[in-house]
């Protein structure tokens, strides 16, 4: 049982290798390439207004998640944040793929421009999905542990409770 | 020992993100491109402005030179010109 509970810590440990590494990569890059970012974002379907915005708001929020991923005690709260991230880019994607908005975008000077609309909308949707795997197996965790002390503080001892 | 070995991982993953992401990047620092419209023609516009937009096609969308030989890199689509107002 302890050796099936070790191999389960290890997938929310891996997974968040996964995200760290990604958020990591796409913060770096969007802050590097500042000028190239903004004309993506420009480009986008959304105003303009919302483009400055997100231009901090998003490389800010993954910088923040990988940190987050790095240390155990809020690895649960970082595996939300990529799932409400994810969630928002994957949803974004999936729109512009349906042709919901009057124009479709070219998927150029993004950091995986090498991508087209709908190999993104796959990749965002794997990572998607192990920061769900992730929160999941992390809050779990905790419930159990947190059930292992209430156990502990209430188990009868010689002398009763 | 575990648990200093887990921390320079987590920590080592961290920076290879940051390391490909100065690796691969390749920042975009000239500001005024140009583009040909299908309706008016070649334009000269700033880039991240809102004068333009690349709608998606797999031609090229901007340039680094009004003689449109030089291609600017991560720029593929349909250019539009819309104007010093923008949007």
């Amino acid at each position: 049982m302890e050796h099936l509970e070790d191999n389960r810590q290890k997938v929310p440990e891996i997974f968040s290798w996964l995200l760290v590494l990604l958020f990591a990569y796409t913060a770096v890059n969007k802050f590097l390439d500042y000028e190239g970012t903004k004309a993506a974002l420009y480009n986008q379907v959304f105003p303009i207004w919302m483009a400055d915005i997100l231009l901090i708001a998003v490389p800010g929020a993954e910088l923040l998640l990988a940190l987050m991923l790095c240390i155990p005690a809020y690895r649960k709260w970082g595996f939300l944040g990529s799932i409400i991230l994810m969630g928002a880019f994957t949803g974004y994607v999936g729109l512009v793929i349906t042709g919901l908005f009057d124009r479709i975008p070219c998927s150029c000077g993004g950091v995986l421009q090498a991508m087209s609309w709908p190999q993104h909308l796959l990749f965002n949707l794997f990572f998607l999905g192990i920061s769900f795997i992730g929160y999941l197996i992390e809050r779990n965790a905790l419930a159990r542990a947190q059930m292992g002390l209430f156990k502990a503080k209430n188990t009868k001892g010689p002398n009763g409770p | 020992m575990k648990k200093h070995a887990l921390i320079l991982l987590r920590g080592g993953v961290f920076s290879l993100g940051a390391v490909l992401a100065f690796a691969f990047t390749e920042p975009i620092t000239q500001q005024t491109v140009w583009g040909e419209d299908p309706e008016i023609g070649v334009r000269q516009v700033t880039l991240g402005s809102g004068e333009y937009r690349c709608d998606q096609a797999t031609v090229q969308c901007l340039y680094s030179d009004q003689a449109m030989q030089n291609p600017l890199p991560n720029s593929e689509g349909q250019f539009i010109y819309l104007g010093p107002s923008g949007k």
